[in-house]
């Protein structure tokens, strides 16, 4: 029997042989121009999404193209008449299938990496090596959703490849993406032998299979309609509103509507948030307001330390060191944990570049820095520390260091005369000229406490007036989730006797109800479970501690009705469609269960999945 | 009897009056016999450091109001400045804010609020109320060019900007606004030059403006938007307009004009003729500074810079106040009189590291010293540590009266002291004597000659145009003219001379060690040129402007060499340094800013190089983040390259060491090359 199978591997191998050369030649012509621009070893997210279409493209129509073959009945039964089992018969063609990625890409992949350790003078490592296991991952995954689409009979069976983008998304977003698309090719794997075995089963799937199709069906169907109702509101700003004027985005809200104000350019946030203040404040500051530059901050980046980093997300993590200087670069060797000297005209890859310890000692990093580069220079970022590189010496001056309990959420930032930095619990003030000078630790001129949560800030917003600074701060990145308030703040300091004043608090309109159309339509609290803790836990890794000074928002009574209507509604119909469906009671109980806790995308499950019977070439 | 210094304080004083008497009286060279006597009985002063030589004053400016009732004043403070009001009459002080990004300050012409300027923003406050509350009127448009062009003062509570438009649709880009303080401007002129200098009729209309052409400086009379030139100004003489009498068609100017002292006088603009106004006395000095009335239009003061800054009134009543408060006051002293009763005095002195303030009433004649108490925050340094920057006038070899300072290190047999030159920029620049960072060598126990030799600016356009084609022989010949004499004053030992000098200095720190190699011990030359000539062609190319728009290549004819006559030229050529290196025998020190616009840094890489690869004593030092000067908010440069001068001295001549800090040991660790 083994015999047999390697003959119907062998001979299926060479029926689709025209598919291992074309996209190798493609996936080999691509690099090789990524690598005389010298972008494939540490090639960015772009590449990452370039090599990603491909491999989905190809490996998606390898799947529709082998299976279609095995639509028509004459072939169907010359293969399912074999004396073996349906799985095996399912695996050995997938076996095919994952042979030809592997000489397609994976191949390739190696093959480059293996040359450019050895002959380049990049930093190849490890981690370049696990690039070709993702790639191979990657690629299944969308092969297997190709042979799905194919095999299944549902109408929404499209909705399958919301599992292997979902991992390509997860590569955007610095989560460990060979876990998750290990899981994920698990997944399709199941899903396709279920369905493999239905079709020779009078088209019965599995409840496995049933259940494995529903949580891609969900998140299918959820990312369909946010993106329509999207795209409607969008159009209707466009076209129904805007009249072919050109109208700014914010000025579709009313000035007390956080996305009104997170737009909002100059000096107008902080113009905008001094009408809440005190009529002494406004009349003492409106003369400045007019003509007053601002500078804004934000946090921007989040410090996470995935188990490993693939080429395509270093770009996230930021690992190199440019010296313009020296006319060399430093990269962020995860193998060793520190900075080796690489690129360029003096590229020497002994050379190290690290913390030092108190005895002049090079130490290890403890987890991959962040690397920030503005007209401060180079800064290197942990958890806790911040170094700032030092061209002359060539060396990591240690600038600035947080208590155990706080964490960086942005490097130095340039605001006039003076500079910020801006952590889980409080904004650091120093003074420009100080900080300039690149090999003493910092001390701040001020120490501001985040008056809100710190994953909430958007930005803030700096006023240096002709007496006093202004700070605005602006909440509400989360708020159109429910999870905090938006809200503006604007605080006065007095460096002189170092006095910290708020001057007026400005609460926004957000949450549910303002950008509820557009944004967040959670159509039911399964969905809104799956947006908060499915894709999150990608991020999982991530240490920041939530810092929370204000309570979490809770959802209006008017939103709690809609939900239980539209859930509600979506159990009766179920209920009253369940009649007319062939379903076992536990499959009956299923199905009311889910739309109970997925409301309308339950309801849709439910009619896509539940269709008439389907023999597979009935007749 | 004022008692305003100390006893010390007082007999340096006198030291450098007595100078300065028998320098006016004969002409000739200085006999400095009495001040050598007086330094080398004096005990040795009391040590202090680098850091404490380039110590910054706590209190940054002063100025007094228009009706010379009050006087506003900034402090420093640990971030950003204070800003404060002194009532004169009740010495009683309050602050009005504090601010992090305020740069200046002027009082509006009727005196009755403040101008604020910031890098951004012009602002206003009035500081007479309760709670002064500044109010930003104009923020600087970042599409154009724009600059605080002064207030103007024929109007109450009004400014003036020069904005150039950047947009190449505007033909006539160059604009002169005036804006008030609710920030409404008014286009006062537009064209396509810019304008350098401006008078306004008494009505506030814009009479007259200065504008360059090719080759020299244009002043046009303005009738209804239509400019017709009047009068014309050599490229170096940025000559400026004072006032118009408008009866007598005269127009009051201060510049070169046919003269050979920069003087005060009027153009005729009917008969075409000019006629002298004043003139220094002494026959000296370029007239440098003018204070006018500006309601009246009454000229009342006129500042020559001699060997110290020298105060005359057009009529007798107002010299006479001047002249007594001169004797009063040693030192430099900015006197800025007004027609009120209060006139402001800043005393600047070499024996004085931050100023001093007084207000000298006019009526009783009283000189009362202000703002004592908030000077002495923050550290200055004492006057016992400091010695006396001494005026002298010297003969050349060829017989031209030169003139320079010396400072003598105290308690020392002046004899044996190390005598080190310190040559100073340009070299169309000059040294006014007053406190400077070099008495840190002093301290050390150097004696540093400052040279105001031919060429330097001040005295005299045939000054100033005597070392035209001679920058690297006469002119070098006028510095060592100035050795010897010092040294048959009994101060230097000729067997310890050093010489040190920035940019033009550093040039001839090259030229002298090359052409003379047996007479320095070693030499520092910071930001040198190494080929003049060269250099000015280069500063051209780049556009670098010294004359208020005119091209430097109109200017190089005058100043530099005859650019046609290829003899002189290549004589000129060949005494440079960058030709002469092969002579430098003794140890030099040359630091370089990497972003320097005058000096290549590539040039100066040649330059050290070449005198590394023939086996001479070189120490080179690159920063990479400074031009042709440290930036003015740069603390450590400035010491560092101070440390630098000081050091190497004290290895090469004295052979003593020098004690550094962190600052300056990274900084050295960074920059040195070699």
């Amino acid at each position: 029997m083994v015999r047999k199978m390697f003959e119907l591997f062998k001979n299926e191998v060479w029926r689709l042989k025209l598919w291992i050369v074309m996209p190798a030649i493609i996936y080999l012509l691509l690099n090789s121009s990524s690598i005389y621009f010298g972008e494939y070893p540490d090639s960015g997210l772009m590449i990452g999404n370039v090599h990603s279409l491909i491999f989905a493209i190809s490996s998606v129509l390898l799947g529709l193209v082998q299976f279609h073959t095995y639509k028509k009945p004459n072939r169907w039964i010359y293969l399912i008449n074999r004396p073996a089992s349906t799985r095996s018969l399912c695996l050995t063609l997938l076996a095919t299938g994952s042979v030809i990625v592997f000489f397609q890409f994976v191949i390739p992949d190696f093959i480059i990496t293996i040359n450019m350790d050895n002959l380049s003078p990049f930093l190849i490592e490890k981690r370049h090596y696990f690039q070709a296991l993702y790639v191979f991952l990657i690629s299944m995954g969308f092969y297997l959703s190709g042979v799905y689409i194919q095999l299944s009979h549902s109408r929404g069976a499209f909705l399958v490849l919301i599992l292997p983008i979902m991992v390509m998304t997860s590569l955007l977003i610095g989560g460990p993406v060979i876990i998750i698309s290990f899981i994920v090719m698990v997944w399709l794997l199941l899903l396709v032998l279920s369905v493999f075995k239905a079709n020779t089963h009078n088209n019965k799937i599995s409840i496995l299979g049933k259940i494995l199709a529903i949580i891609p069906f969900q998140l299918g169907l959820y990312f369909i309609i946010v993106m329509v109702l999207a795209f409607t509101f969008q159009l209707r700003l466009m076209i129904l509103d805007g009249a072919g004027s050109e109208i700014p985005w914010n000025e579709y809200y009313d000035n007390d509507v956080y996305s009104h104000v997170e737009f909002l350019e100059g000096n107008e946030q902080l113009a905008l948030n001094l009408l809440e203040a005190k009529n002494t404040t406004q009349d003492k500051y409106s003369d400045q307001m007019k003509n007053i530059k601002t500078y804004n901050s934000e946090p921007d980046f989040k410090l996470f330390y995935p188990s490993l980093l693939l080429p395509y997300q270093q770009k996230i993590q930021r690992l190199k060191i440019i010296d313009s200087v020296n006319e060399m670069e430093w990269t962020f060797s995860l193998d060793n944990m520190l900075y080796i000297n690489t690129g360029h005209k003096h590229a020497n890859q002994n050379n190290q570049l690290s913390r030092k310890s108190e005895n002049g000692v090079i130490t290890e990093f403890k987890t991959i820095p962040n690397v920030v580069s503005n007209n401060f220079g180079f800064q290197v970022i942990t958890e806790q520390k911040i170094y700032s590189y030092d061209p002359d010496f060539q060396q990591l001056n240690l600038r600035f260091q947080l208590s155990e309990n706080e964490s960086f959420i942005s490097g130095f930032n340039s605001s006039g005369t003076l500079m910020n930095i801006l952590t889980t619990k409080n904004m650091y003030v120093f003074d420009t000229e100080i900080a300039k000078h690149p090999t003493k630790t910092l001390a701040p001129l001020t120490v501001i406490e985040l008056p809100g949560a710190h994953e909430n800030l958007t930005s803030i917003e700096i006023a240096e007036m002709m007496d006093k600074t202004l700070i605005g701060f602006l909440f509400g990145k989360l708020s159109s989730k429910g999870h905090y308030p938006a809200v503006q703040i604007v605080i006065e300091i007095d460096h002189s006797i170092n006095e910290i004043k708020t001057l007026a608090t400005r609460p926004l309109k957000s949450g549910f109800g303002e950008m509820y159309e557009m944004m967040n339509w959670y159509i039911s609290p399964l969905t809104h479970w799956v947006t908060e803790y499915f894709i999150k836990p990608q991020l999982e890794s991530d240490p920041l501690k939530p810092i929370s000074t204000q309570p979490d928002l809770q959802l209006s009574k008017q939103l709690k009705t809609l939900v239980f209507i539209m859930v509600l509604v979506s159990v009766i119909l179920v209920l009253v469609l369940l009649r007319k469906r062939d379903l076992t009671t536990i499959e009956k109980a299923s199905w009311i269960l889910l739309t109970c806790l997925s409301g309308l995308t339950g309801l849709i499950t439910f009619l896509l999945l539940t269709d008439k019977k389907i023999h597979l070439n009935h007749k | 009897m004022l008692y305003i210094f100390n006893k010390h304080f007082f007999t340096m004083a006198l030291i450098i009056y007595s100078g300065q008497v028998l320098s006016q009286k004969q002409m000739q060279n200085t006999d400095l016999t009495e001040s050598v006597i007086a330094h080398e009985s004096a005990p040795i002063a009391k040590a202090f450091s680098i850091q404490q030589a380039m110590n910054k004053a706590h209190i940054i400016s002063v100025k007094i109001s228009p009706n010379g009732n009050n006087i506003v004043y900034v402090t420093r403070k640990n971030k950003g400045v204070a800003l404060h009001l002194l009532n004169v009459k009740s010495q009683t002080s309050k602050k009005l804010i504090n601010s992090t990004i305020l740069n200046a300050i002027n009082w509006s012409t009727d005196g009755k609020i403040l101008f604020l300027h910031g890098a951004q923003y012009l602002a206003y406050v009035d500081p007479f109320t309760d709670k002064p509350s500044p109010k930003i009127f104009y923020r600087y448009d970042n599409k154009n060019e724009e600059s605080f062009y002064g207030v103007d003062t024929s109007q109450a509570q009004q400014v003036l900007i020069s904005r150039k438009v950047l947009s190449k649709n505007d033909s006539t880009p160059h604009h002169l606004l005036r804006i008030n303080t609710k920030g409404e401007e008014t286009l006062l002129y537009s064209d396509k030059i810019k304008i350098y200098d401006h008078l306004f009729d008494q009505s506030g209309k814009l009479s007259f403006i200065r504008q360059p052409n090719k080759q020299e400086h244009v002043i046009y009379q303005i009738n209804d938007k239509h400019k017709t030139p009047v009068y014309k100004c050599i490229v170096i003489d940025k000559c400026r307009m004072i006032k118009f009498d408008n009866n007598h068609q005269k127009l009051y100017l201060s510049g070169i004009g046919d003269y050979n002292f920069r003087s005060l006088y009027t153009y005729d603009i009917n008969t075409k003729l000019s006629e002298l106004i004043h003139q220094d006395p002494e026959q000296i000095a370029d007239l440098q500074n003018l204070i006018i009335d500006e309601i009246s239009g009454e000229i009342l003061q006129l500042d020559y810079h001699t060997d110290r800054l020298k105060h005359y009134g057009l009529n007798e009543k107002q010299t006479s106040h001047f002249k007594h408060i001169e004797s009063q006051l040693s030192g430099n002293i900015s006197i800025d009189s007004n027609n009120t009763d209060n006139w402001l005095i800043i005393q600047k002195s070499s024996l004085l590291q931050h100023p001093k303030y007084y207000i000298y009433n006019k009526i009783n004649n009283n000189i009362t010293a202000i703002l004592q108490q908030q000077r002495t925050i923050g550290e200055t340094l004492h006057s016992d540590k400091l010695v006396p920057n001494i005026p002298i006038t010297y003969e050349a070899s060829d017989g031209m009266i030169l003139y320079g300072y010396i400072m003598l290190p105290k308690g020392k047999k002046l004899s044996e002291v190390s005598l080190l030159t310190y040559v100073h920029g340009g070299p169309f620049g000059r040294n006014r004597g007053g406190y400077n960072p070099n008495q840190y060598l002093v301290n050390q126990g150097y004696a540093v000659f400052q040279p105001n030799f031919r060429a330097s600016t001040g005295y005299g356009l045939d000054y100033m145009l005597a070392g035209k084609e001679k920058f690297s022989t006469r002119v070098q010949k006028d510095i060592l003219d100035g050795i010897d004499y010092l040294i048959n004053q009994s101060i230097g030992d000729r067997s310890k001379l050093g010489v040190f000098g920035h940019s033009f200095g550093g040039y001839s720190v090259l030229a002298l060690l090359s052409q003379y190699p047996d007479v320095f011990v070693a030499g520092v030359a910071t930001a040198p040129g190494t080929d003049l000539l060269k250099l000015l062609k280069t500063m051209d190319e780049k556009g670098i402007n010294e004359y208020d728009g005119v091209p430097l290549r109109a200017a190089l004819p005058i100043l530099l060499a005859d650019m046609q006559d290829e003899e002189k030229l290549a004589k000129f050529k060949s005494t440079a340094p960058h030709v002469t290196w092969n002579g430098i025998t003794k140890p030099l020190l040359i630091w370089a800013g990497r972003k320097d616009q005058r000096i290549s840094i590539t040039h100066l890489r040649d330059y050290a190089l070449k005198l590394k690869q023939a086996g001479k004593s070189i120490e080179f030092i690159e920063d990479k983040k400074v031009g042709h000067n440290p930036s003015r908010k740069d603390k450590v440069t400035p010491k560092a390259m101070l440390f630098m001068v000081t050091e190497f001295f004290n290895r090469h001549i004295l052979n003593t060491n020098t004690n550094s800090d962190d600052e300056i040991d990274d900084y050295l660790k960074k920059y040195r090359v070699y």
